[in-house]
This record gives structure tokens, C-alpha cells and sequence, in this order.
């Protein structure tokens, strides 16, 4: 019976340690090597297919671009419309004010009274002086005053007759002043 | 010994060769995508904004805009509308059955150097004789009229006072009105390619539904040759 003595028996696993730490080692650099190669190749995949995407966005914002302007005249006009009306929107806003007033004024207004410096203010107030030649026609518009809240569209707020008096050549002569509610 | 050399070398010429390739080809290509990838979300939004305008232009009837242009010019002027305003007060006084004169105007400046997009104004004052009734109806048709006015101020006179028995019917008023009259230039541009078409809100299409409603007149364009008589132009 004869019995293998094997004196080198250390030293080979030693050995044997060292070239599996070796491989093992190599194969990790290569696995981060592919692993880098791999990020940089997506990192230039995504690049070109950005690179695509802006060529092609590109064009489609020429093609567009030039539909606009094929549309010129249009917008042209749009922006003229929209720039005029945004300014009459206040002016309108404000004419149809006065022009309510103007017309309760007149409905207020029984027949041979004469007005003279009508003025309307921010207020919704209005101010004017009457004449009336005859004291039945003064009465008759105050009647029509003491009665009236409402004319039209325009609530009367309030009616001021400043003051009342009598001149040779004018007649009555009245001061009033009515307030409408805005 | 020469073993650990190798790895060690091995190791130091991977970590090289990537510093070398992130330094050189990475990190621009990185900056690039980053660039890149900016500028496309920023072109899309441009593309969307542009198709978007695209269709609204192409929904705009050309027949019609057209036609509200020509109302609003006429209506809301870009120059001072000094003959048309007198044309406009001359027709519709005799449309109200009522006498026009006295017209004072003060237009100042007949070519002027106008701001776009600036609202501007000139008073008027005028006098008008008829009937009550008349001149009630005028008052209320004026503000209808173009070009764009508003009443600031007015007087009533009555011209013939017959005494308490006379008819509404025979009484004669003189009115004197004040009157503001508007104008505007138009804008010089209508802004950058992909700028957002302005549409008209709910209210300003019922202010273009009430522009509908105007009295439009006649309008006087100058005929009147202008300048000398050219000697030299050929028969």
C-alpha cells in the first residue's frame, strides 16, 4: 500500500487562490468596461434619437410656421379687432351710462321746459338748470320728479331741487340735480 | 509579486481608459443630450402653440372678419374722422327730421403722428332745432351713429314760446350738444410668429354684435384733384 506525499499541496492552493482572485478580478474589469461601453452607447443612442426628434421639430415648426404666415392677412385683422374693441369696451361702457340718462332726462321732461347746462359725472349724477315760462309746466315737472323712482333701466337715488326762483325775462327758473344708481 | 503588478496595472489602465472616454467623449455628449433634450420640450411647446394657432386661423371665416374690420373702421376710426363725423351728423339729423348747424369742431391736428393702440379724442359741439320728440329720437341715435360718440353735455331751448295753450306738436327746441368723438390708429405689429392668436371674448363679440346695430351712412371720400396739373404727361 503505497501512500502520495505531496509536499507542494499548500503552495497549489495558494496558487490556485491567487489565479481565482485574478480571474475573478479581470472579469469584474471587464464587466465594468461592458458596463461603460454600454452606458456610452445608450448615452449616444439617445443623443441621435434627440438629434432626430430636434431635425424633425424642426421642420414641422417650419411647415407651421409658414401656414401662419399664409394666414397673415387674418391675423392681421384679428389683432386689429381685438386691439379696437378692448378700447370701446370702456368708452361703451360709459356711453351707454350717459345715454340712459340722457333719455330718463328727456322722459322726465313735460313739454315748454327749457334745459340749459346738462352735465353728467362719474357718479351717474346729472345737473342742469330748466326754465319754464309758466308756473303749471314747473309744477307738472315737479309732480313728474316727486313721483318718479324709477325710469327706464335707471333707478332714481336721489332728486335735489338746488333752488327755485323767478326772472323777469326767463321765467322759473330751477336748479336740479338727480342721482342714478350706477 | 509580478502577478500583483499585473493586477495593479490592470485595474490603473481600466480606471484611465474610462477618466480618458468620460473626459473626452462622455461628458460633452452628456452636455449635449442635456442642451438637446431642452430645446426639443421648448420646440414642442413652439409646435403646439403653432398648430393651435394654425387652427384658429384656419376657423376664422375670411368673408366675415373682414366685414367686422370694415364696420369697426368705420365705426371706430383709425384717423381723425373730421368729414365723416359732419357727413354722419348732416344724414342723420335729416333721417331725425330735426335742423343741423352751429357745428363747432376742434379737431386740432389733421395728420398726426398717432400712437398704435392709443385711444385718442377731439369735442365737437353742435346745435340742433325740432320737435321734442326729435330731438329726443336724435339724442337717442347719435350714440348710434358713427363714427364712436358720447354726449357730455347738452342744453334745451325752447325757440318759440307759445304760453301754457300751445301743443307739444308746434313747440320748437334748440339743443346745443357736446359731444366727444373717438378715434384710434391700429397696432404696427401683430407680434412674433408663434405668439398666441388673441380671440374675442364672450364680451367684446357682444360689443361687435352691437356695432351691428349702428346707423351707417354714406361715407364721403375726397374727389377733388389734388396738387398741380402734370404739363409734361403725355395725351
Amino acid at each position: 500500500m503505497t501512500k502520495d506525499i505531496n509536499l507542494l499541496k499548500e503552495k497549489v492552493a495558494i496558487l490556485r487562490k491567487e489565479a481565482r482572485k485574478a480571474f475573478f478580478l479581470q472579469v469584474g474589469l471587464l464587466v465594468i468596461l461592458i458596463g461603460y461601453c454600454l452606458t456610452v452607447v445608450v448615452l449616444f443612442s439617445y443623443y441621435f434619437i434627440l438629434k432626430r426628434q430636434s431635425s424633425s421639430l424642426e421642420e414641422e415648426i417650419r411647415v407651421n410656421t409658414n401656414k401662419v404666415e399664409e394666414f397673415q392677412t387674418v391675423e392681421t385683422q384679428q389683432v386689429y379687432l381685438k386691439n379696437k374693441i378692448e378700447s370701446l369696451s370702456d368708452v361703451f361702457a360709459d356711453q351707454k351710462h350717459h345715454q340712459k340718462i340722457t333719455e330718463a332726462v328727456f322722459t322726465l321732461l313735460p313739454e315748454g321746459i327749457s334745459v340749459s347746462g346738462f352735465n353728467i359725472d362719474d357718479k351717474g349724477g346729472v345737473s342742469f338748470q330748466g326754465e319754464s315760462d309758466t308756473f303749471s309746466r314747473l309744477r307738472a315737472f315737479l309732480d313728474n320728479l316727486k313721483t318718479t323712482y324709477k325710469i327706464g333701466e335707471m333707478k332714481v337715488e336721489r332728486i335735489d331741487i338746488e333752488r327755485i326762483f323767478f326772472d323777469y325775462e326767463k321765467g322759473y327758473v330751477f336748479k336740479v340735480y338727480l342721482l342714478f344708481e350706477v | 509579486m509580478a502577478q500583483k503588478v499585473r493586477k495593479s496595472f490592470l485595474i490603473f489602465a481600466v480606471g484611465v481608459i474610462i477618466l480618458i472616454l468620460s473626459l473626452t467623449v462622455v461628458k460633452p455628449t452628456f452636455e449635449k443630450v442635456l442642451r438637446l433634450s431642452s430645446r426639443n420640450k421648448a420646440d414642442k411647446e413652439k409646435l403646439a402653440q403653432l398648430k393651435d394657432k394654425v387652427e384658429k386661423l384656419e376657423a376664422i371665416d375670411k368673408d366675415e372678419i373682414k366685414r367686422r374690420v370694415k364696420l369697426v373702421e368705420e365705426i371706430f376710426p383709425s384717423e381723425k374722422p373730421v368729414l365723416n363725423l359732419v357727413n354722419s351728423l348732416e344724414q342723420l339729423s335729416a333721417e331725425e327730421e330735426v335742423v343741423f348747424g352751429g357745428i363747432t369742431l376742434e379737431p386740432g391736428e389733421i395728420k398726426e403722428d398717432l400712437k398704435s393702440g392709443q385711444r385718442r379724442e377731439f369735442p365737437i359741439s353742435f346745435n340742433i332745432e325740432g320737435k321734442l320728440e326729435k330731438i329726443s329720437s336724435f339724442v337717442n341715435s347719435l350714440e348710434k351713429a358713427p363714427p364712436l360718440m358720447k354726449i357730455e353735455e347738452m342744453n334745451l331751448t325752447i325757440k318759440n314760446k307759445g304760453g301754457e295753450g300751445k301743443s307739444q306738436t308746434s313747440e320748437l327746441l334748440t339743443s346745443k350738444l357736446g359731444v366727444r368723438v373717438y378715434y384710434q390708429a391700429p397696432p404696427e405689429t401683430i407680434g412674433a410668429v408663434d405668439q398666441p392668436l388673441p380671440l374675442l371674448t364672450k364680451e367684446e363679440l357682444a360689443i361687435l354684435k352691437r356695432l351691428d346695430s349702428y346707423r351707417l351712412f354714406t361715407k364721403v371720400e375726397p374727389t377733388a384733384p389734388t396738387g398741380k396739373e402734370n404739363l409734361f404727361s403725355l395725351p
